[in-house]
């Protein structure tokens, strides 16, 4: 196994705080003004020192970057692994936790920078926005260069544009790892399902997944863009070498025993894998593209790690 | 059922007990909006609760922490009669749906007003228009209420007469079609549209400001007193619109006035609150059983009792379980579904029409 865990880049967003507390560089360009985007400006003076995160992909983004003395507000879903959360040992007692954007928990906890993604409710954006709060609107989700996008845009807003280049560069090194052990390899055919019946074409983070990891998406390869409900006929049409889905293990068993998909290759192979982190929406989506590129070229990856 | 009839329940006991019965609303949604206002995600004292609602009479002036105004003046408040305002829509046009279709079944959901409405707000968002002004998203919705209802009662008037079954029937359909319009301009746009859409739909009271209320408030009232001024003919259409006809009410063109104020008053909810069900339908038969079949006490007492209704039902979805919040319209049928049985049970006769 050749994976190196992400701890080095959190000590570098250690280290790189301390050093910037150190020489009291945090504000060097400041103060600066960043467009979000909506196109709204958001001008700061200074760093952010009160910083409330209204959604998960913010949470994970912003207690990365950022030390948690400067974080006073995340959603529940920020304490639980479960829910797609990393950074649930960074969340503190001090943080007010929220399910959604919601006004009155803003007031109280007066932040110097609202983090919201463009689904949230837009009257309380737009309250929030009312009364003073400086609002930065997250609006891309839809690829993998969106999420790193994003983190460098967080790191723009809160002075750490430095630990956020570090994690895109990280990212970047562990892809093109894997980009060259598989330069010579065939590219198999992959198609997506989950137990929702939903698979993704063109366009999303998943399918940005299988092509760094070496596969083919045959439902992005039929122009198919989104996340489409599909039924079973697509699946045999398209016939896939392997199938993956994030639906868990039992779902796996639950499709590779189905007897209208016996006939499908991936089946055949026994190919049917579950991939973890695929909701991951910033830096960490390396986690899903190793996985997944270990399962489809296994062949290289054994001969890597030895 | 005869003229002699109606014409009782005009003066007396009954006027009385009908007064009783809106001064006593009045009372309640008094307490429960300053109930509403004091309780909330962040606790405020009441008593500084109490000293901010004060600050605003002229010439009064209390030191109160500016994070406590700001919670209850400018987030809380504002939500609070955005409650009661859309509570007071539904309830009344409830009401006077009712009592137009001759109908316990007819509520603005269930004559496709509701969706007509959906259907117009949800292409003002889907469009972008509700950047341009706060207006466009109840012009639209409002606009969709009409169309929906002229779609539907166009279908049930046949030699100018409207069979109240066709029209419920048509009503039902038209209905199902704008929802699914709605759901077809959802394989449409952008992912990010489309939570604020769903979000929007599912009814929700978060973030209201007083720009709402400012929205609100003349339209309901319009078209309020406009329903207001046709209960007269309301009351006699109960009898059968040949009756009517013969009295000197113009039924049709009542039922123009009626579904014109019916939409404006619904679409004026509808663009502010999304979706919030039951409150039409459940409220004017609870009333109908405290102050009678009269529309001049029952619109208002109607209206009341759905202000009350929603007022609790926010606050009830705000506090409950947070920070987790409920959807206001998921509280309405989880509270009033279950008492309007209770009522329906203790008194078979509960749909006692007139």
């Amino acid at each position: 196994m050749n994976r190196t865990p992400l701890r080095p880049a959190v000590l570098f967003v250690v280290v790189s705080l301390l050093a910037s507390l150190a020489c009291g560089a945090t504000g060097l360009a400041f103060p600066r003004t960043v467009v979000d985007g909506l196109g709204n400006e958001v001008h700061l003076e200074t760093p952010p020192r009160r910083i409330f995160s209204t959604g998960l992909a913010m949470d994970n983004m912003v207690l990365t970057l950022v030390d948690p003395a400067r974080v006073v507000g995340v959603t529940r879903f920020a304490t639980d692994p479960a829910m797609g959360s990393y950074v649930a040992d960074q969340v503190a007692p001090h943080m007010i936790l929220v399910d959604a954007l919601s006004p009155e928990y803003i007031v109280a906890a007066d932040p110097d920078l609202v983090l919201v993604a463009v689904w949230n409710d837009p009257d309380s954006v737009e309250q929030v926005r009312r009364l003073g709060y400086p609002v930065y609107t997250f609006t891309d989700f839809n690829t993998v260069e969106d999420g790193l996008n994003n983190l460098l845009r967080l790191g723009e807003l809160t002075g750490e544009e430095e630990a956020a280049a570090a994690l895109v560069a990280e990212f970047r090194t562990r892809a093109g790892r894997i980009s060259d052990l598989i330069a010579d390899r065939p590219r198999p055919t992959v198609l997506y399902y989950n137990s929702w019946g939903s698979t993704v074409g063109s366009g999303t983070v998943l399918d940005d997944v299988i092509r760094y990891a070496g596969g083919i998406n045959v439902v992005s390869a039929m122009g198919i863009e989104g996340w489409p409900q599909i039924d079973y006929e697509l699946i045999l049409h398209t016939n896939p070498e392997v199938i993956i889905t994030d639906s868990g293990e039992a779902f796996v068993e639950q499709l590779k025993g189905d007897p209208l998909l016996a006939s499908v290759a991936a089946v055949q192979s026994g190919k049917v894998y579950h991939i973890d982190h695929t909701d991951a929406l910033d830096h960490r989506i390396i986690l899903a593209i190793e996985q997944l590129a270990e399962v489809l070229h296994a062949e290289v990856f054994a001969g890597a790690a030895q | 059922m005869n003229l002699a009839a109606v014409k009782q329940i005009g003066p007396g006991q009954r006027r009385a007990r009908s007064l009783a019965v809106i001064a006593l609303l009045l009372v309640l949604l008094a307490a429960s909006v300053v109930l509403a206002t004091g309780m909330g995600a962040v606790a405020v004292p009441p008593w500084q609760t109490l000293l901010i609602l004060l600050n605003r009479i002229p010439g009064l002036h209390f030191d109160v922490p500016g994070q406590y105004e700001i919670i209850i003046w400018a987030v809380r408040l504002p939500r609070v009669v955005c409650a009661l305002l859309v509570g007071f829509a539904l309830g009344i046009s409830g009401a006077a749906m009712q009592g137009f279709f001759r109908n316990p079944m007819a509520s603005p959901d269930i004559v496709g007003v509701s969706a007509g409405a959906s259907m117009g707000s949800v292409l003002a968002i889907t469009l972008g228009w509700t950047l341009f002004s706060p207006w466009l998203l109840p012009a639209s919705a409002f606009l969709g209420a009409l169309l929906a209802t002229f779609v539907t009662y166009a279908l049930a008037t046949q030699r100018g007469r409207t069979e109240t079954a066709t029209l419920l029937l048509a009503g039902i359909a038209v209905s199902s079609f704008f929802s699914s319009a709605i759901s077809l301009i959802y394989h449409f746009i952008d992912d990010g549209v489309l939570r604020q859409i769903v979000y929007w739909l599912m009814g929700n009271l978060s973030g209201k400001r007083w720009e709402h209320v400012t929205v609100l408030f003349p339209v309901v009232m319009a078209g309020s007193v406009g329903l207001w001024a046709f209960s007269r003919d309301l009351n006699v259409m109960l009898l059968s619109e040949d009756e009517a006809s013969s009295l000197g009410v113009n039924v049709e063109r009542t039922k123009r006035w009626l579904i014109l104020f019916v939409s404006l008053v619904t679409g004026a909810a509808v663009s502010i609150s999304g979706m919030i069900g039951f409150v039409g339908l459940i409220v004017p038969h609870i009333l109908r059983q405290l102050v009678g079949p009269d529309h001049r006490w029952l619109l208002p007492a109607s209206g009341l009792g759905g202000a009350l209704l929603l007022v609790l039902a926010d606050l009830a979805a705000r506090t409950l379980f947070a920070p987790i919040e409920l959807r206001p319209g998921i509280v309405t049928a989880l509270i009033g579904v279950p008492f309007f049985l209770y009522l329906l049970a203790k008194r078979r006769e509960l749909v006692r029409w007139n």
